[in-house]
């Protein structure tokens, strides 16, 4: 026990001499935050929009007030020749066409089905897929509204308007989603490197030697150089929730005491693979590399920057491999639902199975004497 | 009845590969000396001590330091003796005073041992002028008896020195050496590589070693008898060129 203070110590003396490294903790999760965050919660918006009115009618013109009024289309221009749209997408003039059918308001009040064409640009993927989804939204509550006119005769326009109600984000804001995925991101790269760096670092000035020519356990050695690391990691997310709270207004409604219990057992993970990763290097540059080569895979398959939903098969089954997907999970129903523990067991059996297997490996992985 | 040796060698190997590091080696190191392994860069002095220090495995061959089995008694062993390397392996960014503290620490050293123990070493090196300043500002003289100071702070029983005074000047080596023969004064057994000839000579026994074999073992004086030399220097360049 002395012996592995005495490590510790040591180590926060190392820590508190080296201007790098306290740069590390105390900007890098501010100005990450500032700068990603801004980057990774764009929101889709301002899509620059040409309609074809058709119908040319009342309900036409109703319509394309509910566009103009969602606030993620900026209708810039009206064309009559629906041939003509193709050119508004080819020189990027709009990224959105939207054709309104000539006979729909007819067909409406008919009950006959009727199609609106929908022509989006699909070079970015993303931002169209995101523009459809908005556009499937309003023509479907347009629609109901429509409906609901029709049974009522037209009478009363209330009676069925759909009553949308979203649980949870209510201001829908895309930041109170990532930022959070982008505080785990954080924690996991600056926690996994600089404990992949540690031995590593006492290996190339061949300071290990010494310690492993002097009577301490592994497990002492380990305990010791880990404990500062994690403090490291906890001061990390501290600020980077308290940053997070002041600078984007994100709500923090569950239990931080919860939050704090799943990021220690997460501790396990991210500080098990630092240190295997160290025990595997014989130098700094190696660990590097190795570790952005966890770090990526890790960031890729977490549903953090991507839906897991979304993707193929493959990339799904793997993403359960991936201890910081079950933490973007947390953090995130957390931050935004407040969930309680009943709902988060089965993420916290997920990283305690992960903490446990990663760590003994690293342990074992580390040899005092070499064959 | 007591083991007068403190190391115990026989037919010690060390492969790498296709390549062998040490070959069969055997030798006794008696209790209270100063004993020296005298060979060229590669000679397998290193591979030796790291042997008996317990940071690599032996390939076959048996080695009992303080009576005790290498291959298994390791902390045992590791609580009975001091190694300092050839870089010295302090922390530069640690004071003097730190580093001190850490190693006798580690070695599980009491606060109160520690005190004893670290003014010991700094009335026995004259370190008390540099105690606070960080080790990466004092010259290499002066690291170089810190590391001895941070490899003793446990008061081990045998010290293994590997070409301790590599890069250091004449004066410094000088002083050097009159620690290490307090040391031995002391009682405690010391094991030191070199490749220095002057510093062969300071030895009790010594033994010259080429391409991982044991080719000559004794005394500075007997070696130089049996081969009709003048210097240490002038026998070892004999028996390489054979």
């Amino acid at each position: 026990m002395r012996k592995i203070i005495h490590i510790v110590k040591k180590e926060f003396i190392q820590i508190r001499r080296d201007p790098a490294m306290i740069r590390i903790i105390f900007l890098i999760p501010i100005v990450q935050l500032l700068i990603l965050g801004y980057v990774v919660s764009s929101e889709v918006k301002n899509i620059q929009t040409v309609i074809c009115d058709l119908d040319n009618s009342p309900t036409s013109r109703q319509l394309i007030d509910r566009v103009r009024n969602s606030g993620y289309f900026n209708v810039k221009y009206f064309e009559r020749r629906e041939n003509f749209l193709y050119d508004y997408l080819n020189r990027s003039k709009a990224s959105v066409a939207i054709v309104i059918p000539a006979n729909m308001s007819r067909n409406l009040a008919k009950n006959i089905p009727t199609e609106i064409q929908i022509l989006v640009d699909g070079v970015d993927s993303n931002t169209s897929t995101i523009a459809l989804g908005y556009i499937a939204g309003i023509l479907e509550s347009f629609l109901a509204e429509k409906l609901a006119q029709q049974i009522q005769g037209g009478t009363d326009v209330h009676l069925l308007t759909p009553n949308i109600r979203i649980w949870y984000n209510q201001d829908l804001k895309f930041k109170n989603f990532m930022i959070p995925g982008l505080i785990v991101f954080l924690l996991t790269m600056v926690t996994t490197l600089i404990s992949a760096m540690g031995l590593v670092r006492e290996r190339e000035i061949g300071t290990l030697e010494q310690l492993l020519v002097a009577p301490i356990k592994k497990h002492e050695l380990l305990i010791g150089k880990i404990i500062p690391f994690a403090a490291i990691g906890i001061i990390v997310v501290t600020l980077a929730i308290a940053f997070a709270k002041v600078w984007y207004n994100i709500p923090i409604v569950g239990n931080l005491g919860l939050f704090a219990l799943f990021i220690i057992i997460y501790l396990f993970t991210t500080l098990g693979i630092g240190l295997f990763v160290s025990a595997s290097a014989s130098t700094q540059q190696q660990a590097m590399f190795m570790t952005f080569f966890f770090i990526i895979f890790f960031m890729f398959l977490s549903g953090f920057l991507f839906q897991v939903e979304n993707m193929p098969k493959v990339p799904q089954y793997l993403s359960y491999f991936d201890p910081m997907r079950y933490l973007v999970i947390v953090v995130r129903e957390l931050f935004i639902k407040g969930a309680s523990l009943k709902y988060l067991y089965w993420q916290g059996i997920a990283l305690m199975i992960f903490g446990s297997t990663i760590f003994s490996f690293a342990v074992l992985r580390f040899q005092r004497r070499m064959k | 009845m007591e083991n007068e040796f403190s190391v115990k060698v026989q037919e010690l190997t060390r492969t790498f590969g296709d390549f062998v590091a040490v070959d069969h080696i055997s030798f006794q190191v008696y209790k209270g000396e100063i004993f020296g392994f005298l060979g060229a860069n590669g000679a397998g002095k290193t591979t030796t001590i790291k042997m008996l220090c317990g940071l690599l495995m032996p390939t076959s061959g048996t080695a009992y330091v303080s009576d005790f089995d290498i291959y298994k008694q390791t902390e045992e062993i590791k609580q009975n003796i001091g190694y300092m390397s050839q870089k010295f392996s302090l922390y530069e960014d640690l004071t003097v005073e730190e580093n001190l503290e850490f190693y006798g620490g580690i070695y599980g050293l009491n606060n109160h041992e520690l005190k004893i123990a670290c003014s010991q070493a700094v009335h026995s090196t004259g370190l008390g002028d540099h105690l606070h300043k960080l080790t990466r500002d004092i010259p290499l003289g002066w690291k170089q008896r810190l590391a001895l100071s941070c490899a003793i702070m446990h008061q081990p029983k045998i010290l293994f020195l590997d070409e301790p005074t590599g890069g250091v000047d004449p004066i410094s080596r000088r002083n050097f050496w009159s620690l290490i023969y307090d040391l031995a004064d002391g009682g405690t057994t010391v094991f030191v590589t070199t490749h220095y000839m002057d510093e062969a000579e300071y030895c009790n026994r010594l033994s010259i070693m080429h391409d991982g074999k044991i080719i000559a073992i004794g005394s500075p004086r007997e070696l130089k008898q049996s081969y009709q030399k003048e210097s240490i220097e002038d026998v070892f360049i004999d028996l390489v060129k054979k």
